[in-house]
């Protein structure tokens, strides 16, 4: 039967924690998208996937992280630009065509990474610097690791700032609350839907890169990811960036303790969980009823 | 999306053999046909002099007609065996560029369908290509419960199938046909792995990890039975679903029982996992305290072990091949395969090309005759040939007999290769380990 040990349950946490963070990437600019615009994008994860590939074939020409990283970022910033813009803007407030385009993204996207990328699995080595273990007492723990809740922590904080000290954070609430007294004011809002659905999908690309080398790339790692992205999404409240920080933590945690006590139950302990939480709380954590 | 998915991997695996195959494309058929009808008989009479009458006029039909040998390639190019069924589709046009894409003087066919890994999918995927493309023979699928979906359907169509892996152990046992052979290693690989474990590694208690699933829930017994059988103590088993990803829960459940065993098994880890297991198990500094001991497939040349790099360095595993097999016939697939793919071959490319060229020599027996399908079943069960990672034979129920390896893994030059150590013959599906 699994361990117990103090230890074993701090490595845990570390380990819940670290998913979470990557999940958080991937959920706070859903979490944007949603709340703003009142779409789903299902397109979200598949910047993650194609991020995660570009990063991986940038990494394997220069060596160099930091520039994998910074390209997967812009890739899924422009790629959320781009299918804003061009795309999802042209079916202004029809909420279901928009949802079932972004649901026709993902197969393209799925497409174009097969036909690039073969559909072998592969995975990133991390950065030196960042490889091998940091040691706590005799048991080892991956400072890759380390690196992405210490990265998240910083995007969480720095997302935060931006929402809620910032102008343009302010004109993003204000759209979250009432879309229609924003336009009235004389914001152009499709713009600001633009920008954010940039960000969104950039905060995804994000992810992608930094999850690649402990999650690998493969094809159907956009719907695995997306998947648990929406469990945050629904836990936390739509449109809630603090409720999604949150149940970025939940969702980590309880993926990893369920996996690690019940191996053979790893979904039921996600899933119970959020359908306790809807029936309780409908909204979600923090979400606006 | 597994339609569309599937679509898509069918244009590429399909797309290839056009291109490169440049001696005897399949669509240069009517040339060779209208050359043959003066040379058919001569393959014919001294190939099967024995024949009653009647086959040898259907052999004269098909061999000398020039009509396609249609062959099914039947493997998943994308889902959790993308590995195997890519590697495995490569190695089965590395034989038949060999040979010139022909059998005798009848040209050869590949068709390929990707399964996905879908059980259901390979089903339909088995009909589609013997019902519409009419293919004489398939090679496929990968996994185990693949394989089983297709068994019924086969063995009533009678079409020789030829799987490379499929482990499940009722397709050699109480599920054997007679149109069904299994040309490389399966449970017994597992068998072998845990008399390894006890008495070549001399580890005395196990942890076992292995994917949640048929196979590999039977790769973790029969590694059980044989390691407790030959002295040692599984002493924990877990069990993550297949194509897990983020491993770590597994790695730090391991971490807290470290002190406890002398080995971590991986006896059917396979895929992304494969990778982010071996990663991390170094990550974790668990590579330092307790040794890593797998199959083949989680280290393999062709595919995962690139990936894990030096994460991977010293692990030690038990497989029916290595690349670094002192064999003729395995300098010569390697040699081969470097100069047709410009990379590296792995287990999966070999399983591919020893299945296709399994068939092979059986097709040559009967000069490429496949309609009389009991003289083709014959030939195949009794082929025996030396294959790049030993001498191939089946048993009775059509499981080849094997040759295990125990390799580690060491730096040679620029990467990463297993070195064998030691080995034991003569490996069979129901194998007694010498006590």
């Amino acid at each position: 039967m699994p361990t117990l040990n103090p230890i074993t349950l701090t490595i845990q946490t570390l380990n819940g924690l670290s998913l979470g963070m990557l999940l958080f990437m991937l959920a706070s600019g859903l979490t944007l998208i949603t709340g703003l615009m009142g779409i789903v994008n299902l397109a979200q994860g598949s910047y993650y996937l194609l991020a995660a590939y570009v990063g991986v074939s940038v990494l394997a020409v220069t060596g160099n992280f930091v520039l994998a990283v910074v390209v997967g970022v812009l890739l899924g910033a422009t790629l959320g630009l781009v299918m804003q813009r061009f795309f999802l803007h042209r079916f202004y407030q029809q909420d279901l065509a928009q949802v079932l385009m972004t649901f026709g993204f993902l197969f393209v996207f799925q497409d174009i990474s097969l036909a690039i990328w073969k559909g072998a699995p592969v995975s990133p080595q991390v950065p030196p610097l960042l490889s091998g273990p940091v040691f706590i007492g005799q048991i080892g723990y991956p400072s890759y690791r380390v690196f992405i809740i210490g990265v998240g922590l910083l995007i969480a904080l720095g997302l935060w700032l931006f929402v809620e000290r910032t102008r343009f954070g302010a004109i993003i609430r204000a759209g979250v609350d009432d879309e229609e007294m924003l336009r009235g004011l004389g914001i152009n809002v499709p713009i600001l839907f633009t920008l954010v659905f940039a960000l969104g999908a950039g905060l995804a690309g994000l992810s992608g890169v930094l999850g690649s080398p402990i999650i690998g790339i493969y094809p159907g790692v956009d719907l695995n990811v997306l998947l648990l992205a929406f469990v945050v999404l629904i836990v936390g409240g739509l449109g809630s960036l603090k409720g999604a920080f949150l149940a970025s933590f939940v969702v980590g945690l309880l993926d990893n303790f369920g996996k690690a006590f019940f191996p053979e139950l790893s979904q039921f302990t996600i899933f119970v969980p959020m359908a306790l939480i809807l029936a309780v709380k409908p909204t979600g954590l923090f979400g606006k009823a | 999306m597994v339609a569309l998915l599937g679509a898509t991997a069918c244009q590429q695996a399909a797309t290839p053999p056009a291109t490169s195959a440049p001696p005897a494309k399949p669509t240069e058929a009517p040339k060779p046909a209208a050359a043959q009808p003066t040379e058919a008989p001569k393959p014919a009479a001294t190939t099967a002099p024995a024949a009653p009458v009647p086959t040898t006029a259907a052999a004269q039909a098909g061999a000398g007609s020039g009509e396609p040998l249609k062959i099914g390639v039947l493997l998943s190019t994308t889902g959790p065996f993308a590995f195997e069924g890519q590697g495995g589709t490569d190695g089965i046009r590395l034989y038949w560029d060999q040979e010139g894409n022909k059998v005798g003087n009848r040209p050869v066919q590949l068709i390929a369908e990707d399964t996905a890994g879908v059980p259901e999918q390979a089903l339909t995927k088995a009909k589609k290509l013997v019902e519409q493309d009419k293919v004489q023979m398939l090679v496929g699928p990968v996994g185990s419960n693949e394989g089983l979906a297709i068994r019924n359907y086969v063995h009533e169509q009678k079409i020789p199938t030829v799987f490379g892996y499929a482990i499940a152990k009722a397709l050699t046992q109480d599920q054997a046909s007679p149109y069904i052979f299994r040309s490389t290693g399966s449970l017994q690989l597992s068998a072998a792995g845990g008399w390894f474990a006890a008495r070549k590694l001399n580890y005395k208690r196990a942890i076992v990890v292995a994917a949640d699933y048929a196979a590999g829930h039977d790769a973790a017994d029969y590694f059980k039975q044989y390691f407790e059988g030959a002295g040692g103590k599984v002493v924990q088993e877990i069990f993550p679903p297949l194509n897990a990803t983020d491993v770590a829960p597994y790695i730090t459940q391991i971490q807290g029982m470290a002190g406890q065993a002398d080995a971590v098994v991986l006896p059917q880890i396979v895929g992304v996992t494969a990778i982010n297991f071996v990663k991390a198990y170094n990550d974790f500094g668990l590579k330092s305290q307790v040794p890593l001991f797998t199959s083949a497939v989680t280290v393999d040349e062709g595919s995962t072990l690139p990936e894990e790099g030096q994460a991977a360095l010293g692990v030690r595993s038990y497989g029916d091949w290595a690349p670094t097999l002192d064999l003729p016939e395995n300098k010569k697939f390697i040699d081969d395969f470097r100069a047709k793919y410009n990379k590296e071959p792995g287990q999966h490319h070999m399983y591919g090309y020893v299945a296709m060229k399994t068939f092979g020599e059986a097709l040559k027996k009967v000069g490429g005759n496949t309609e009389d399908k009991d003289a083709l079943v014959d030939a195949i069960s009794k082929v025996e040939w030396d294959a790049p990672n030993g001498h191939l034979k089946f048993d009775d129920k059509h499981q080849a007999i094997i040759t295990v390896y125990l390799r580690n893994i060491e730096q040679q030059g620029d990467r990463l290769v297993n070195v064998v150590s030691d080995k034991v013959d003569g490996v069979d599906q129901f194998w007694k380990a010498p006590s």
